[in-house]
């Protein structure tokens, strides 16, 4: 019964050493690559900007409707001059099948000027058409309040038109803007 | 057994899923494209080696009650070395195949082989079968994910095949998963009573 | 999920059994799915079974996750962790219902061990995590699926013997074959509620 346990324990013991020791070694990279990823998102999102310094004390979580978003980062971007040029929101909206994680950059008046996602991983052909279709993501671009999701051509302004055949993931696209939207409102009041 | 049998087992006459129908949840849901298929195949013969090669090795010290725990261990051992690989070098195949990396662990196959092979046998076959078994796995997964890939979404590992236009778009759907595996098994079962025995 | 109403919950229910279905859309768990469902009273067995251990070990492994791996930065040990979690939960919760309800031992006794390698169990573990859900989200979560499992496994089960009994199938789609083609429509029937807007 002993040797048992203690051969057990031998096995987990030694996997879980040469797992720490490969984690040493693959977790700097993987942190790295990760920032290159961030980095070349929120460079494409505002190129004049300088730097993007990360907002810290920000609640990380905003509802729409009945769902829960998280936002993991906020980032204002600083052109020359120190000089406040827009911020970039990272909102994680629940697609079809995993979390979208996307950025939402917005302009110092409060509209969207751009959208980069980062990942997303729904049904190909289908739910994925939200990557592909530049169409529909630039059609979110200039709205400066909450979008409305409409099935038929939009009437107005503020009415953004789903893909057809891809609600779920289209829709999670627009409550993704939404928040950011919503984000830079608080974000606002505050100062 | 010879190696060339070894391999023919292992990729055509035992396959582990279209014959020994084995590993039937990521086959399904990493096959909606070619690369992803691939990704997920060589994934799973990586950690199928390597936990073939480790549970040949300490056959002799693992007490024979403990052993699925042993097995469970090693192999979820690789599958973390192989799921930190990804993201650090393939992240986009990490990001694509999400949580069926680590599920790897509960792939029936692994822990067939290990259980029925790899613990009765010297290192070097034990090696050899987790490769051919991983292989049969990879060119099963291959194939599938390229019918999937060219009729449901129209394009071959993302070149765009008939000007934008998916053939037949069901075959990227969940249901369209069990659609394909199942004609493409059907199939395999109609050669091998052809093979059998002539007319059917 | 932030509140708890009978609104949120209700649409969380329906969410994780029927618009995300996790063998129908997700594809997990597909082993018993296949294996076991030659007829209806083992099929719930199974279904239940599972549900009883999904329960359990997703309040475990929260627990483990959040008490012992985040405090120790041990994230990378998560799949390790769990495994090891369920396949003893299931070993203990075999060896205790052996001797203390002998009656439901014998009736899921035989699905227990199988539950161990099924994928749905470490599935819901990890993409609770993932998702970052609190303790009574993850619960729910892992509630809402394993009776989903159940759903499908017994509805498949029941068209299966149908199906078996009375139809006439080619030869090249005996058996397998023809379940998975099976299984295709019923996923085509659960798409459907993907039109619900909760």
């Amino acid at each position: 019964m002993l040797r048992m346990a203690l051969t057990l324990f031998a096995i987990t013991a030694s996997v879980a050493i040469l797992l720490a020791i490969s984690n040493y070694f693959t977790s700097p990279i993987i942190a790295r690559s990760a920032k290159e990823r961030l980095d070349q998102s929120l460079n494409t999102l505002i190129p004049d900007a300088i730097s993007f310094d990360e907002i810290t004390d920000f609640e990380k979580e905003i509802n729409i409707g009945s769902a829960k978003i998280k936002v993991p980062a906020i980032y204002a971007a600083k052109g020359s001059g120190d000089q406040q040029i827009g911020y970039c929101i990272w909102v994680t909206p629940m697609g079809y099948s995993d979390v979208i994680d996307m950025i939402v950059a917005i302009d110092p008046k409060g509209s969207v000027s751009g959208v980069q996602i980062i990942s997303i991983n729904d049904t190909p052909g289908i739910g994925m058409k939200v990557q592909s279709d530049e169409g529909f993501q630039n059609s979110v671009i200039g709205l400066n309040d909450s979008a409305k999701i409409v099935k038929s051509a939009p009437a107005a302004k503020n009415e953004i038109q789903v893909i057809a055949g891809a609600t779920v993931s289209s829709s999670a696209y627009i409550n993704g803007v939404n928040v950011a939207l919503e984000v830079v409102q608080m974000l606002k009041q505050e100062v | 057994m010879k190696i060339k049998d070894i391999f023919k087992s292992g990729i055509i006459t035992d396959n582990p899923v279209f014959i020994q129908l084995l590993g039937m949840c990521p086959t399904l849901a990493t096959s909606t494209s070619l690369i992803n298929a691939i990704g997920m195949g060589l994934s799973a013969t990586f950690v199928l080696v390597c936990s073939n090669m480790l549970i040949s090795l300490l056959r002799k010290f693992i007490p024979q009650k403990i052993r699925i725990a042993s097995y469970i261990v090693i192999i979820a051992g690789f599958v973390t070395l192989v799921d930190m690989l990804l993201e650090a070098f393939f992240y986009s195949i990490y990001n694509a195949l999400g949580v069926f990396i680590p599920l790897i662990v509960v792939n029936c196959i692994i822990l067939a082989r290990a259980e029925s092979f790899a613990s009765k046998n010297k290192v070097l076959p034990s090696i050899l079968d987790g490769l051919a078994m991983g292989l049969g796995f990879t060119v099963a997964l291959a194939i599938l994910g390229a019918i999937r890939e060219v009729l449901g979404s129209g394009t071959i590992l993302g070149f765009e095949l008939f000007g934008g236009v998916a053939p037949l778009s069901v075959l990227a759907l969940p249901a369209g998963g069990f659609l394909a595996l199942g004609f493409v098994i059907a199939a395999a079962q109609h050669l091998i009573n052809r093979k059998r025995g002539g007319a059917d | 999920m932030q509140e708890y109403n009978i609104g949120t919950i209700l649409a969380f229910a329906i969410n994780a059994i029927l618009i995300e279905n996790i063998v129908l859309t997700q594809f997990m768990g597909c082993c018993p799915f296949f294996g076991v469902s030659k007829n209806s009273d083992t099929a719930l067995g199974m279904g239940m079974a599972v549900t009883f251990i999904m329960g359990l070990s997703s309040i475990v492994t929260y627990g483990i996750y959040q008490l012992v791996l985040v405090p120790l930065k041990l994230e990378y040990l998560e799949t390790i962790a769990f495994i090891l979690v369920i396949a003893s939960l299931v070993q203990l919760v075999e060896m205790a219902l052996k001797k203390l309800v002998p009656a439901l031992y014998n009736a899921l006794g035989i699905y227990l061990p199988l539950i161990t390698t099924n994928c749905a169990v470490l599935g819901i573990c990890l993409t609770n995590i993932q998702n970052g859900y609190d303790f009574l989200s993850s619960f729910l979560s892992s509630i809402f699926t394993a009776i989903g499992f159940t759903l499908a496994i017994w509805i498949f089960s029941i068209v299966r013997t149908r199906m078996e009994e009375t139809c006439d199938i080619p030869k090249a789609f005996q058996g397998f074959p023809i379940a998975l083609i099976t299984a295709a429509l019923l996923s085509f029937g659960f798409m459907g509620f993907n039109g619900l807007t909760l």
